[in-house]
C-alpha cells in the first residue's frame, strides 16, 4: 500500500511537470481509414465506452497513453471534458459490468503511431507535434 | 484501472468456448485476456447497540461496536477474448455472506456471444439488472456512495442469475438505447435462509442522451421459495386449524415476485444526480414494498460532497391474520403468525451526507453519515433487533475504494 502511495505521488508529479510541454492533441487513425473528421461527441463516445462502432461502421479499437503521460489527461479533459478521475469511474462501471474492456494502452506516441499504422480501425491521440504521414489526423484539441 | 494483457486465454469460460469459436471460419483467432479487480476497506459504526446495521443479506452488522464486515469487500474479474464475437467474464466476490463469513462467491461466470454490433448474447451467470446500478452495485470507485442507499437496494439481497440474456444496443442520434431481455433463476443465502428464485422473466431498458441524463426502467418477476424449516412448521400447524388460508398467505413455496423500477441519472460538468422509484411485489409472509432513492452531488475538484434522502415503505403484509386474537389457546398461535409479520417490516427512511475525496488515481476515500429512522413498529433493514429498538439510529462509514 505505502508502495503504491508513493508510486501514485510520483506520477501525479511527472503529470503535472508534462502537461504544459503539449499544448496540443491530436486525434489519428490510419491513412487508409475512409474517416476524414470525427465531432469530439463521436470521439468521446469511443473513449468512454459508449459506442465500439466507428462513423465508418468499423469496430474501433482505440488505444490509451499511460496514466504519467500528460497528454492523456490533456486529451481526456479537452474532448471528454471529463477528468482522469471521472473516465477512470466511468471505465470501472462498464468493465466491471463485464460490458467493455478499456482501450489498449501504449507506451508511447510512437507506439500509438505505429499500432494506428498497421490496424485500418485503429484510433489514438498523440501530442501534435509528433504527427507524421504514418498517421491521418481526424481532430484536433488545442 | 491497469489491465495487464496475458498473451493467452487462461479463462475456462473460454476455453470451453474454443469449440464454437473455431466453426467461424471468417473470424482471426487472437485470444486474450485480461485481469482486473476492486475493492472496499471500509469501517462502520452506529450509536445503537439494540440491533445490527447490515448490508442487504448479510449476517451480523455494525452496532456501537464498530465493524470492518458491513462494506468491505473485494471483487477479482478476468475477461477473455477468443476473437471479436466471442469472450467470456468471470467476477469472484469476497465480502461477508448471509452464513456471516467471507467465503469467495462467483458473482458472475458468462460466456458472451457480440453476434452483431447491436446484438449480444449471454449464457451463465450474470448480474441481475434489478436497479439503476445493479451491474456495479458493489464497485465503491464506480459509485459516488459509500454504497448504493440500502432503503431501495436492500429489497433484493441477489445481485445475480443463472440463465441467458440478450442486449441490444443502437444509437439514435446522439442518443444510446439499449435493451435487455432475460430468463433465469437464482440461488442464494439470505441471512442464513436459502431462497430459491425461480423462472425469473425480466427486460431493463435505458436511454443515455448526450446531454448526460440516463433513464432507465425495468421488471423481473419470478416464484420464490424460502427453506424456512420454523415457517414450514407454522404453516403445518396453521393447515390442521380453521385457519389454514392464513398459513397459505405466508408459505414461501413458489410464490409470485417481482420487481419493477425506474431510475434517472444525471452527471454533467460539475453536478451529478441521480433517482429510484422501485416496487417490490410478493405473495408471503416477506412485505410488498416501494422503495425511493435522490441523490445530489457537486464535484469541487478532487471533493464530492453528496446528500442522499431515501425511503422504504411498506405497502403490504400480504397476509391478513384473521385468527382471534381473545382465545387464549389461540394465542401462541397467533403470536407466531403476528410475529413474523412484525418481522418482515422493514420500513425505514434515511437521511445521508457524505464526502468522495478522488486521493489518488484509482483510489478514492469517502465518509458518510446516515440519520435511519425505522417506521414505528419496525426493524428497518436492522439485524438482531432487542426490545426497546425504535428511536433514529445514526451510521458513521469511513470507506477507502480502489480499483486496478
Amino acid at each position: 500500500m505505502k508502495c503504491l502511495f508513493i508510486r501514485t505521488a510520483a506520477v501525479v508529479a511527472l503529470s503535472i511537470g508534462s502537461a504544459g510541454a503539449f499544448a496540443q492533441v491530436a486525434v489519428v487513425v490510419n491513412p487508409k481509414s475512409p474517416l476524414a473528421s470525427m465531432t469530439a461527441d463521436q470521439v468521446s463516445a469511443i473513449f468512454l465506452g459508449k459506442t465500439s462502432t466507428l462513423p465508418s461502421g468499423g469496430t474501433a479499437l482505440p488505444t490509451d497513453l499511460p496514466d504519467s503521460a500528460g497528454t492523456r489527461e490533456l486529451f481526456y479533459t479537452k474532448v471528454t471534458a471529463k477528468s482522469t478521475a471521472q473516465v477512470k469511474a466511468a471505465w470501472s462501471r462498464l468493465v466491471f459490468s463485464g460490458k467493455a474492456t478499456p482501450p489498449k494502452e501504449l507506451a508511447s506516441s510512437a507506439e500509438v503511431k505505429k499500432f494506428v499504422a498497421a490496424n485500418p480501425d485503429a484510433i489514438g491521440y498523440i501530442e501534435k507535434s509528433a504527427v507524421d504521414s504514418s498517421v491521418k489526423v481526424i481532430f484536433s484539441a488545442d | 484501472m491497469k489491465i495487464t494483457p496475458v498473451r493467452r486465454a487462461i479463462l475456462a469460460g473460454a476455453c470451453s468456448l474454443g469449440a464454437a469459436g473455431l466453426h467461424a471460419q471468417a473470424l482471426s483467432f487472437d485470444p486474450s485476456a485480461t485481469f482486473s479487480g476492486f475493492g472496499t476497506v471500509a469501517y462502520t459504526q452506529t450509536d445503537t447497540h439494540l440491533g445490527l446495521y447490515a448490508a442487504p443479506g448479510e449476517a451480523g452488522g455494525a452496532s456501537t461496536d464498530g465493524t470492518l464486515g458491513v462494506d468491505s469487500k473485494l471483487g477479482l474479474q478476468v475477461n477473455g477474448k477468443l476473437n471479436a464475437v466471442f469472450s467470456g467474464t468471470v467476477q469472484a466476490i469476497s465480502e461477508r455472506t448471509g452464513a456471516g463469513n467471507f467465503k469467495p462467491q462467483i458473482d458472475w461466470a458468462f460466456a458472451k456471444a457480440q453476434v452483431t454490433p447491436e446484438l449480444a448474447l449471454r449464457a451463465g451467470r450474470m448480474g441481475a439488472p434489478m436497479f439503476a446500478v445493479s451491474d456495479f452495485r458493489n464497485v465503491g470507485y464506480a459509485n459516488v456512495w459509500v454504497r448504493p442507499p440500502i432503503d431501495v437496494y436492500g429489497q433484493v439481497a441477489f445481485s445475480h442469475f443463472d440463465g441467458a440474456d440478450a442486449t441490444w444496443q443502437q444509437s439514435v442520434g446522439s442518443t444510446t438505447l439499449t435493451a435487455q431481455v432475460l430468463y433465469g433463476h437464482t440461488d442464494y443465502d439470505n441471512n442464513g435462509t436459502p431462497i430459491h428464485v425461480s423462472r425469473q422473466v425480466g427486460f431493463n431498458a435505458t436511454a443515455e442522451f448526450d446531454n448526460g441524463i440516463t433513464l432507465r426502467i425495468g421488471r423481473v418477476q419470478g416464484k420464490l421459495t424460502a427453506d424456512s424449516a420454523s415457517l414450514t412448521h407454522l404453516v403445518d400447524v396453521l393447515a390442521a386449524t380453521p385457519y389454514a388460508a392464513v398459513g397459505e398467505e405466508l408459505s414461501a413455496q413458489d410464490k409470485d415476485a417481482s420487481f419493477t423500477g425506474i431510475g434517472l441519472a444525471y452527471d454533467h460538468d460539475d453536478w451529478l444526480a441521480s433517482a429510484e422509484y422501485t416496487k417490490r411485489k410478493l405473495s408471503l409472509y416477506a412485505a410488498s414494498t416501494t422503495g425511493w432513492d435522490a441523490t445530489l452531488g457537486y464535484r469541487v475538484g478532487k471533493f464530492t460532497p453528496y446528500a442522499v434522502v431515501s425511503q422504504l415503505r411498506r405497502d403490504s403484509t400480504n397476509v391478513d391474520d384473521t385468527i382471534p386474537a381473545n382465545v387464549p389457546q389461540l394465542a401462541p398461535l397467533r403470536a407466531g403468525v403476528e410475529g413474523l409479520i412484525a418481522s418482515a417490516d422493514i420500513a425505514q427512511k434515511t437521511d445521508a451526507l457524505g464526502l468522495r475525496w478522488d486521493a489518488y488515481k484509482n483510489l478514492d476515500v469517502k465518509v458518510q453519515v446516515d440519520h435511519i429512522t425505522p417506521a414505528a413498529g419496525a426493524r428497518g433493514l436492522f439485524n438482531n433487533v432487542q426490545p426497546g429498538f425504535g428511536a433514529a439510529v445514526n451510521v458513521y462509514t469511513v470507506a477507502l475504494d480502489f480499483v486496478f
